[in-house]
């Protein structure tokens, strides 16, 4: 038996042959709790901010975070799904 | 010219020797052996542990306990110290190693090279290895020829014991015949002047054969068949102790500093170690008896003598350093620097890379993303002075707009000297580098190399670009035109943000402020980009500046976008840990140019 096909028997038997689609799937979780916590901290710093300027940083930070949120949980019900 | 002469000088000698002396020739043939099995081995072991050595490496070295250990156990295992010595300066040359972790593996190797010695007097002598050595050299040489890298390892290391066997036993049999012609131990001269003697004689014998494992061998031979008295035998093996530096300060010679403080360190050792060995032999010798007593072994059997010996003495030097390890690590960093060039800028040179990690893929990997991020530090130190900021303000919390007006010289640095100075040579040598470690790498490294030398490439550029730029930023930042003087002053402060985000990446490990960042630093260039945004049009039509400052814009506007992209390309290799949550989902998170479109459109 070859090293690959052994590697792929064990996976079988340990029910583990889908393991890199489970483990993105928790990478990407893990990340979006960073986001959103990320996201909250954001809100916060702008509703405190009076400077227009700095206010319109802010907002463009959040419009960016919001993107990357958005797009994460497209691709974590993609992963489920799939 | 003597180089020329030297050596058929010694073949013809050689040759002589062999036909006045078939005994001679029989030890010779032995020793060659021997060495050529120590070759073998080696090899084996590169091939057989690849970048298993280094995983190992990083984890059983972060103690200096840990570091002797690591040296006792892979020179016992190896039974090559050399090998050990040369494979930790690469290693450290390769920034994976600290100086204080290397002395200890060094430390560690001279205590392990005793079990040689054991193994030797104990086992060698006594039973018929060269039974052993036929069958290991004919399963070796089957293995060699099987395509696995893993047999292929185990038949050079099995091949390389079978020569060790077959060389002493030659040895052995030379030694044995010699005996009946000559009495060697005639020769042999007493008190001090015979130890200094010896241990000259065992210091070059050593440097002659790089291996202090084969002259041991050679020692214990001849020590058994009587052709040496014990005392000279104690000063032979001093000496081979003080010879097998010579390996590693051939080794240290093509690395860099750290390498030759670390060769140094081992010559320094080892002169201790000797010294102490000498003005103590009496009573060292005593310990021996004393020892040899309390283990059953006999009052004249000499090889287990010698070998115990080899042990006391390097667990004494061992047990004398360790106290000054770190007295030693400040001397060698005092006394051994780069040498200044003279020049207004020094000429700045390749810190981790080091040709013998080239053939251990992980470790060469390494060695390239330590290089990266030498030449990232020196790509940032020139783009921030190149503009007219001081480092040390933009990196940290302060107001940009006041970094960019505190200006780091009157007068702006001239960029491609800096460039020669700092960056083509170490850029060069990384590309070089690369290529040579392309050829020992298997298809999953491939990938990351090319990434590698695209970022190398993106930093490169993004300097050139910071050359074509500072022209016109140090002809208009003074202009009487406000307007035009005002967009140079922002393309100076946009670049400061951007300088100062990616500062940040590379230094934070926090996953989300990278990918907020660098999509932030994409954000940002395509909207200052002023020809995109319609910023330059709005100039033009209201004929606020000529059309030759239109047309410097126009360009210098595409030099601070390419920075931008560049150096946002370059962080995305670099400073995404290949080992990270972010680095597995960077290709789904990653923002495009239509998003940014939409993100900048909602905006207005």
């Amino acid at each position: 038996m070859g090293v690959k096909r052994f590697i792929q028997s064990v996976l079988e038997s340990l029910n583990m042959k889908n393991f890199e689609h489970v483990g993105k799937k928790k990478s990407l979780k893990t990340l979006l709790q960073k986001l959103k916590k990320r996201r909250v901290q954001i809100l916060s710093e702008l509703e405190f901010e009076t400077n227009q300027e700095k206010r319109d940083l802010i907002k463009e930070e959040l419009s960016l975070i919001t993107f990357h949120i958005k797009k994460g949980k497209e691709k974590l019900n993609e992963l489920k799904n799939s | 010219m003597s180089k020329n002469i030297f050596l058929p000088l010694v073949l013809i000698g050689l040759g002589y020797a062999f036909w006045q002396s078939p005994n001679f020739k029989e030890i010779a043939a032995g020793i060659a052996i021997f060495l050529f099995g120590m070759l073998s081995l080696e090899q084996g072991f590169k091939s057989f542990t690849g970048g298993m050595l280094d995983t190992i490496l990083k984890k059983s070295t972060d103690k200096l306990y840990k570091s002797i250990g690591f040296g006792i156990l892979s020179t016992s295992i190896m039974q090559s110290s050399s090998l050990v010595s040369v494979l930790t300066i690469s290693f450290l040359g390769a920034g994976l190693l600290g100086l204080s972790q290397a002395i200890g593996i060094v430390f560690g190797a001279n205590l392990g090279t005793t079990t040689g010695a054991w193994l030797v007097a104990a086992y060698g002598l006594k039973v018929d290895i060269a039974a052993y050595a036929m069958p290991m050299l004919v399963f070796g040489i089957i293995l060699i020829f099987q395509k696995t890298t893993a047999l292929k390892g185990l038949g050079y290391i099995l091949t390389g014991l079978g020569f060790l066997f077959l060389g002493i036993h030659y040895m052995k049999d030379g030694f044995e015949a010699f005996k009946a012609t000559i009495d060697l131990s005639s020769y042999s001269v007493g008190g001090y002047k015979g130890l200094f003697i010896f241990t000259f004689i065992g210091i070059f014998a050593t440097v002659v054969m790089q291996s202090s494992h084969a002259t041991l061998v050679l020692i214990i031979t001849a020590l058994a068949a009587g052709q040496i008295s014990y005392e000279n035998a104690l000063a032979l093996a001093i000496g081979a102790n003080v010879g097998t530096t010579i390996t590693a300060i051939i080794g240290a010679m093509s690395s860099n500093i750290e390498g030759k403080r670390l060769a140094a360190a081992h010559l320094i050792f080892n002169l201790v170690t000797g010294f102490i060995a000498i003005i103590f032999i009496y009573q060292i010798m005593y310990l021996v008896d004393y020892t040899a007593l309390k283990f059953g072994i006999e009052d004249n059997d000499y090889t287990l003598k010698l070998a115990i010996f080899h042990t006391i003495f390097n667990t004494l030097g061992v047990v004398v350093m360790i106290p000054f390890i770190n007295t030693l690590v400040a001397f060698l960093e005092k006394t051994l620097t780069t040498k200044p060039t003279g020049d207004e800028i020094d000429f700045d040179e390749v810190k981790y890379l080091n040709n013998s990690v080239l053939e251990f893929p992980d470790t060469a990997m390494a060695a390239i993303i330590r290089e990266t991020k030498h030449l990232y530090d020196n790509t940032f130190e020139i783009i921030c002075h190149g503009l007219n900021f001081k480092r040390s303000k933009l990196v940290s919390a302060m107001n940009l707009e006041e970094v960019i007006k505190e200006k780091y010289a009157r007068k702006y640095i001239d960029i491609d000297k800096f460039y020669q100075h700092k960056i083509k040579n170490i850029y060069g040598e990384i590309i070089d580098f690369s290529a040579k470690a392309q050829s020992n790498m298997d298809a999953k490294y491939i990938e990351e190399l090319y990434n590698l030398k695209l970022a190398n490439r993106n930093l490169v550029e993004a300097v050139k670009n910071t050359k074509h730029l500072q022209k016109n930023i140090v002809k208009y930042s003074s202009h009487p035109n406000e307007y035009i003087k005002k967009e140079y002053f922002d393309i100076r402060l946009n670049l400061a943000s951007l300088l100062r985000n990616i500062n940040i990446i590379a230094t934070t490990d926090e996953e989300d402020v990278t990918l907020l960042l660098l999509s932030k630093v994409r954000l940002h260039a395509t909207k200052h980009d002023i020809v995109a945004n319609g910023a330059l049009d709005n100039l033009i039509r209201n004929r606020l500046i000529t059309n030759e400052m239109a047309t410097s814009l126009m360009n210098d506007s595409v030099y601070a976008y390419n920075i931008s992209n560049k150096l946002a390309n370059m962080a995305e290799i670099l400073f995404i840990d290949k080992h990270s949550d972010l680095n597995k989902l960077h290709d789904e998170l990653t923002i495009e140019q239509n998003d940014i479109d939409e993100i900048l459109e909602k905006k207005d």
